[in-house]
């Protein structure tokens, strides 16, 4: 029995090898669509003919698009994006520069997300039908319509203008050399309250509407009911049975978060000025500045596959009847 | 005993028509010469006139004769009227205020929502100030325009660049303050004295304040909302149009091409939808036309999904292969055992996508992209009210708020009609 699950999963891990290739070859086909040349930011009327010709042949723009995306696939199974046009740097040498921020900002977000919501399950859970549960969930409903940048705005306003407790942009103070190594660490938890709370509400009426919808299908189930006529204590049928088996539908939905949060989170980056992937991929879009674009794209996109695919090996591991449906 | 107070959807219709009544029985008027007007110079093939009309004035007409229309409609045929009893919680008064406001904009707003007047005065003021206004007729009025133009101007009063703004009015003292580009007059009352003998001292009231330039946030809210709902209604038809057919398409043949298609998709939902967005909108350029074809295109994924779920489920059921065995062709295969199935879930579906395209719509604006920049949209009002932050927070909470509530109610009637469909769904 051994040998076959290991199959379905090199199965899997092929499936979304062929899915990363796909995207590949749908952003490069979006980038060469548009109307600007891929050298045209470079080249003014005042540039002499020749030298306009050497930066043509530098982005291998005069070939045909076949041949740009054959000379792409090559670099690109190198591991070379190429060199930045507007940064002038290879363009996994501007990422490295972004990445480390954005990836411990999305896991710190998405720890924080997926701890606060699933207390509020369980404790919405535990009180059903009280007026406590009732505030939670009519107010999980607002906050599920809440768009980020209007909640960022408002916890602007409200905590760093009116109130005055949290800074209103960037990492760090400006005078965060000169501090210690815990006043540091404060003033880096002061900058990120606001950014991980607008992110993180975004997400966490999600998570919770989808755990509490299973666990009260789950307290309602028939071997529950019957758990409970055996005698058993309430505590004891929730969180050993009723809690891990709600999780599956949970685990695959926040890997595609995950993907999504290590991508860069857009809106928030921008109202509270972080440097982060978002704005990076966003820059490089409005410059025209298409091997960053591709690059950003991929890392985005392989981040997506490769969250999924570890929310999709984990899920197996807890329920080994999901293994077989994931591959459809 | 309690009594729970039941709305009916009347009741809007008959607020709209106090309204109308009340604050515009004059532009009523004056709009009903215009039509007439219009009328006259059409049958009389004077076409050269009517371009002197602004699309406002051809919106005035046809908000008003369509408000005409249904409350004849609702005089004269029980159909409406049944439909105009019907009960609505307030979910639904939010869905029919909406409508309201896509529908009649300029009969509830008071002024075009581009319109500016003296900055200096009108900007940046809070909800509720109330500016007074005086007319000058001191001079003289020119005789050279047409009738159309005259009658514009007896419609829109404001609208003349030789207003006055007043600080303090006094009805027994003799003379007004005026102040109008920073310069401050003492003048006469009778100076101001129109020909009918009364002074035209009128005063406006900013419900929501008003912005940076002096516009009124409560007009541009409402014409806001026309925006949203039109970008939301169109992109959801250009994503039911690529994805219903599709997903039909995989879920009968199943196959190499479901799987194709399946992988297909699969590889548009792997690219964050936003950058998606960003990249086709850079490369098409923008205006109102691109950005709703961008977000159809980005949204058809989720409707193909469905579909081809729905349709795979279906023809696995036995009631539907009995119908085959019986022999039915396609097309009633189509009509009576599938469409009725799946036509709810796809409803809610498309319903959720709507609410996302909103979303997407004022998230792009917001970012200073997409149809903001061209007209009036609530995504860009925010992001005007982010630079005003600590001066003026009803820049940003007004249209913030509405967006929410908006975007609320659609989620709920989502999730209604979701609901119905399977009731172990408890939120």
């Amino acid at each position: 029995m051994r040998i076959p699950i290991i199959y379905l999963y090199i199965q899997r891990i092929l499936a979304s090898i062929v899915i990363l290739f796909l995207v590949v070859s749908l952003i490069f086909i979006i980038t060469r669509l548009q109307p600007g040349d891929a050298s045209s930011s470079f080249i003014s009327p005042r540039i002499s003919p020749k030298l306009i010709e050497q930066i043509k042949s530098d982005y291998k723009t005069e070939s045909g698009i076949a041949k740009q995306y054959f000379a792409f696939v090559t670099n690109f199974i190198q591991g070379d994006f190429g060199i930045s046009f507007s940064y002038r740097k290879p363009v996994i040498e501007v990422i490295k520069n972004y990445l480390p921020f954005t990836i411990i900002f999305g896991i710190v977000t998405f720890l924080f997300q997926l701890i606060v919501s699933f207390f509020l399950a369980v404790i919405s859970v535990k009180t059903r039908g009280t007026f406590f549960d009732r505030i939670i969930k009519k107010s999980n409903i607002v906050l599920y319509s809440t768009p980020a940048f209007v909640t960022g705005l408002f916890f602007l306003l409200i905590f760093s203008l009116q109130l005055k407790i949290f800074p209103s942009s960037g990492l760090s103070s400006l005078d965060i050399y000169q501090k210690s190594w815990g006043g540091k660490i404060i003033d880096y938890i002061f900058h990120l309250t606001l950014p991980v709370l607008t992110l993180s509400l975004t997400l966490i009426p999600i998570y919770f509407k989808l755990l509490r919808d299973n666990l009260d299908n789950l307290l309602d189930a028939a071997f529950i009911v019957n758990l409970r006529s055996m005698g058993m204590k309430e505590n004891i049928i929730l969180f050993k049975h009723v809690i891990p088996n709600s999780l599956p539908p949970l685990i695959s939905s926040a890997g595609i978060d995950f993907g999504f949060l290590l991508s860069g989170a857009l809106i928030t980056e921008i109202i509270f000025g972080l440097p982060g992937m978002g704005r990076l991929t966003v820059g490089a879009i409005f410059a025209n500045d298409y091997p960053l674009i591709l690059g950003c794209c991929f890392l985005a996109s392989a981040f997506m596959i490769l969250s999924n695919l570890l929310a999709d090996i984990i899920r197996g591991m807890i329920d080994r009847r999901s293994i077989k449906g994931m591959l459809e | 005993m309690k009594r729970k107070v039941v709305f009916r959807i009347w009741w809007s219709l008959l607020l709209l028509l106090l309204i109308v009544l009340i604050f515009k029985s004059k532009v009523v008027f004056y709009t009903s010469l215009l039509f007439y007007q219009v009328l006259e110079n059409i049958i009389s093939g004077n076409t050269a006139s009517l371009m002197q009309l602004q699309t406002l004035d051809y919106d005035l007409i046809a908000s008003l004769i369509f408000l005409w229309i249904i409350c004849f409609s609702a005089i004269l045929s029980s159909r409406v009227r049944k439909l105009l009893n019907h009960k609505v919680d307030p979910t639904g008064i939010i869905i029919i205020l909406l409508a309201i406001a896509y529908f009649f904009a300029p009969l509830i707003t008071t002024n075009d929502p581009n319109y500016k007047k003296d900055i200096g005065l009108t900007k940046l003021q809070p909800p509720f100030t109330v500016l007074n206004f005086v007319r000058s007729t001191s001079i003289e009025q020119d005789e050279s325009h047409d009738d159309i133009t005259n009658l514009k101007n007896k419609l829109k009063p404001y609208y003349q660049p030789d207003n006055y703004y007043i600080t303090d009015i006094n009805k027994n003292d003799s003379t007004v303050v005026l102040i109008q580009n920073n310069r401050q007059e003492e003048i006469l009352k009778k100076h101001l004295l129109t020909d009918e003998g009364d002074v035209k001292i009128f005063s406006k009231l900013f419900i929501l304040g008003t912005d940076e330039f002096g516009r009124d946030i409560f007009s541009r809210v409402v014409y806001g909302a026309r925006l949203s709902l039109t970008i939301g209604f169109l992109s959801i038809m250009i994503a039911a149009i690529i994805g219903i057919p599709l997903g039909f398409y995989a879920g009968f043949k199943g196959g190499i091409i479901n799987s194709l298609l399946t992988r297909f998709t699969e590889a548009f939902l792997s690219i964050p939808t936003i950058f998606l967005v960003l990249m086709i909108l850079a490369m098409l350029g923008n205006n109102l036309f691109s950005v709703i074809i961008v977000l159809g295109l980005s949204g058809w994924m989720t409707l193909f999904k469905i579909v081809k779920s729905e349709v795979l489920s279906i023809t696995e059921k036995e009631y539907f292969k009995s119908a085959v065995n019986i022999g039915l062709n396609k097309k009633k295969l189509l009509t009576r055992e599938i469409l009725p199935v799946i036509s709810s879930p796809m409803l809610a579906s498309m319903i959720i996508q709507f609410t996302n395209v909103i979303l997407a719509e004022s998230t792009l604006s917001y970012l200073g992209l997409g149809s903001g920049i061209e007209s009036v949209s609530w995504g860009s009002m925010i992001q005007s009210g982010q630079e005003y932050l600590s001066s003026a927070w009803w820049m940003l909470v007004m249209p913030g708020v509405v967006l929410v509530i908006t975007l609320f109610v659609f989620n709920e009637a989502g999730s209604r009609i979701r609901k119905k469909l399977n009731p172990r769904i408890t939120i």
